[in-house]
């Protein structure tokens, strides 16, 4: 997104306007009031004496509020004004704004006041594929409030416009004559409210939304560290992910990580499942909520235009039109392999800091059916591996892995395999399941029978895997496997998350850890996912070049699991750094180009910014840092820090060990 | 003609014990409009043992639905959740228990 455009945000909620508060979106534009997937506002234009304002500055208060400060005039160098106006703008159910104009001067003014409004109600898929409409718009004037609708049989959305101070209303705004003596002052209070899905969430107001966002910021470990940007890293992560939290009708006011702004305000199973497996040890109870809302979720029925099978964890969740007349299936889509492997990492690693056996008992049935969906719905070409292949082809996704562009799969010599493909962090992510149910299964559902099957599936898997995946010549794992079995065989990031997972053969960690701290892998600030020299190697390709920070974040878990501590705390390095670069938060990718070349990382043109996995990647970087591990009922720590941070601590680190605070000393100190 | 919508209530009533509904707990009202005659079903799930009666009680979860639509969902042609978005179901109260409630429904044919 363009830099000179603000957005604030509450939930699934939000509104991206230029820097004068002013919207004006063409149907490609993500510019708007968006809820629940609709755009509610496409025209939010503000004149005053029919001429729109210029911008003095723009003050972000929260991550829900903002204050604009503006004056009338040409745009020349001096502004000379004897009039201020001031938006300040709170997102909520829709948004509420305050609009105040002084005069400064020592005659009285009149002044024409006006608010253009209108909206196209796109779906976001219709923002994002450019798509026209198919119901009525319409515009009525309803007890002085002006109401925006659009209805298609029954479907229908509108939204409410008022004010408090006196408007005459007409179908494309609202006006207002206002005279102000001198040095007087008016305002009104416009409110915009949408309206049309039942059973939204329940919305809070502004001051119980601060308090919340500081009783977050409290309840979070505190951090201390000489080198200050990751003072400020950290708390730009704890606020951007208080940001990206939301309470879908379905999680009983409890809040879970949206995917990212502005396309991905929603549930994903990857995206929600992985933030909280970063964020553990800062605010577990969002795993928490991720397990609940993904387990009632679970697919339980066998349908192709969903991609759904039973025990399948969802892959999107939407609510716009264009999912409720199933012209998009996202209703939810199941269309990802990794979700359903992963949800029984995260169920694990849950319980493991938390100690709430009762979530892993009440979540029983749902995470058998995640086990049972591995071997019965998975395994497509029944070699014993995961791989994937849509079953609806129109608008299923391609690729069902983190990697899903059209390009992300490929061999060296740039060729794109067939379907199905079999990604090798898949079979990394069920030997991690299967191991993890098993711990499950033995300690909380007491059925030993089933924890042994799975250990020995386990095993099994973890032996074919190193045999068929092993790429001789390179000395790394392939991508993939081909729809024939055979290896797609270029080097990428996917090798890390292996070594998270835990799947590697210990004799093969060594020259895993060589590629991806490698000249070919590594940038100097991160792990590219596709190494430089295989064919279709882009610095700017969203999966075949770039580095993405959540990437690099578990690629370092991984090293740290198999002993890298250097090499975990050098990746660490390289990301915090360029996080301090932008400004403390990371973008969703940025470019592979050498770090000695650039010297500042190159933000990925369309990346979604802020996004949730990337907002968690300091966090685990953290975690791997100071090399907590929980183990029985406490809590180990281990650091390694990486050259240039001399001492940090983490303090009050909540578990089932109640708080407990990390102390951490570097080797030398740089600077 | 078989009355689907009845056929597949009685076909929860001998269910008795669903597994898939362990440690879930409500009770799913659901309100049918035949051409403006309306007949009221309760389904009671408590840890997996589901009751389905017309006895009047206090409901989590409340759907209005057509008997057309409600045929079709309850065949599997239909999907629950995307009728809802699009206003041609109503919910009142509880959405995770409709959620789990999908779990009785057949898949597409």
């Amino acid at each position: 997104m363009s830099d000179d455009l603000v957005q604030i945000l509450d939930g699934n909620t939000f509104v991206v306007s230029d820097d004068r508060g002013d919207i004006s979106a063409s149907l490609t534009d993500p510019t708007g009031l968006f809820s629940y997937d609709t755009r509610f506002l496409s025209k939010w234009l503000l004149t005053v004496d029919g001429q729109q304002l210029n911008t003095l500055s723009v003050d972000d208060l929260t991550y829900f509020e903002t204050r604009f400060f503006l004056v009338p005039g040409t745009g020349t160098v001096y502004v000379d004004s004897k009039l201020s106006v001031i938006r300040q703008r709170a997102v909520g159910d829709g948004f509420d704004e305050e609009l105040t104009i002084l005069n400064h001067d020592e005659e009285p003014v009149d002044l024409r006041v006006r608010v253009e409004a209108a909206s196209d109600f796109a779906d976001l898929f219709e923002v994002k594929d450019a798509l026209s409409k198919k119901g009525e718009y319409s515009t009525r004037i309803d007890d002085g409030n002006l109401v925006l609708g659009y209805d298609r049989e029954t479907f229908a959305r509108s939204t409410t416009i008022s004010s408090s101070a006196p408007a005459e209303l007409d179908a494309e705004g609202l006006s207002f004559d206002v005279h102000l003596e001198p040095q007087g002052e008016w305002t009104t209070k416009l409110q915009v409210t949408v309206g049309g899905l039942g059973g939204a969430a329940t919305r809070r107001g502004r001051t119980s939304k601060a308090r919340d966002l500081e009783r977050w910021l409290d309840d979070a470990p505190k951090l201390e560290c000489d080198w200050q940007p990751l003072k400020h890293i950290y708390r730009r992560s704890l606020v951007d992910l208080a940001a990206l939290r939301f309470s879908p009708p379905i999680a009983r006011g409890r809040s879970l990580p949206a995917a990212g702004l502005p396309w991905f305000m929603t549930m994903f199973g990857r995206d929600s499942i992985l933030t909280s497996l970063q964020a553990l040890p800062f605010v577990p109870e969002l795993a928490a909520t991720t397990l609940r809302a993904l387990g009632e979720w679970q697919g339980s029925r066998t349908d192709d235009f969903r991609d759904e099978d039973p025990g399948r964890i969802l892959h999107e969740l939407r609510y716009g039109e264009l999912t409720a007349f199933e012209e998009r299936p996202h209703s939810a889509y199941y269309g990802s392999v990794d979700a359903t492997p992963l949800y029984i990492v995260l169920l694990d690693e849950y319980e493991r800091w938390s100690g709430d056996r009762k979530l892993v008992r009440d979540l029983e049935y749902e995470a058998r059916a995640a086990l049972r969906w591995i071997d019965e719905y998975a395994d497509l070409q029944g070699n014993g591996y995961i791989s994937y292949k849509r079953r609806n082809e129109e608008t299923g996704l391609e690729n069902q892995c983190w990697k899903d562009s059209w390009d992300s799969i490929s061999y060296r010599d740039g060729r794109l395999p067939g379907f199905p493909r079999a990604t090798c962090e898949l079979q990394g992510y069920a030997y991690d399941a299967k191991l993890r149910g098993a711990r499950l299964a033995r300690e909380i559902w007491k059925d030993v029978a089933f924890a042994e099957e799975l250990e020995e599936q386990a095993a099994d898997l973890k032996r074919r895997f190193n045999r068929d995946f092993w790429v001789e010549d390179g000395k790394y794992y392939a991508l993939a496997l081909d729809a024939d079995g055979a290896q797609v065989d270029s080097l990428s990031s996917n090798n890390g998350h292996l070594l998270w997972s835990g799947i590697v053969d210990r004799s093969k960690a060594k020259s895993l850890a060589g590629h991806l701290l490698g000249r070919r892998l590594f940038s100097g600030w991160g792990v590219r996912t596709l190494a430089e020299g295989e064919g279709r190697y882009n610095p700017i390709g969203y999966h075949v070049g770039t580095v993405w920070p959540f990437d690099t974040s578990f690629v370092a878990w991984g090293l740290r699991n198999y002993g890298f501590k250097q090499e975990a705390a050098q990746l660490a390095l390289g990301i915090l750094e360029a996080a301090d670069l932008f400004g403390g938060r990371l973008p969703e990718a940025f470019g592979g180009y050498e770090r000695s070349v650039t010297k500042y990382p190159v933000q990925y043109p369309t990346a979604c910014s802020p996004q949730a996995w990337s907002t968690g990647a300091p966090l685990l970087l953290l975690r791997t840092m100071l090399g907590l591990e929980p183990i029985g009922d406490h809590l180990v720590v281990d650091p390694a820090l990486p050259a240039g941070i001399g001492h940090l601590e983490l303090l009050d680190i909540p578990g089932r060990w109640g708080r407990i605070d990390a102390f951490a000393r570097g080797r030398m100190r740089v600077r | 003609m078989t009355d689907v919508t009845a056929a597949f209530f009685d076909g929860l009533r001998q269910r008795d014990y669903e597994p898939s509904l362990a440690h879930k707990s409500g009770v799913v009202r659901v309100d049918v409009d035949d051409d403006g005659r309306s007949e009221r079903w309760f389904v009671g799930i408590d840890d997996g043992n589901i009751k389905v009666s017309k006895r009047n009680q206090a409901a989590d979860s409340t759907i209005r639905v057509d008997k057309q639509l409600l045929e079709r969902i309850v065949t599997g042609e239909a999907n629950a959740v995307a009728a809802l978005l699009r206003g041609a179901m109503a919910l009142e109260g509880d959405w995770n228990l409709l959620l789990v409630f999908q779990r009785l429904f057949p898949s597409p044919s």
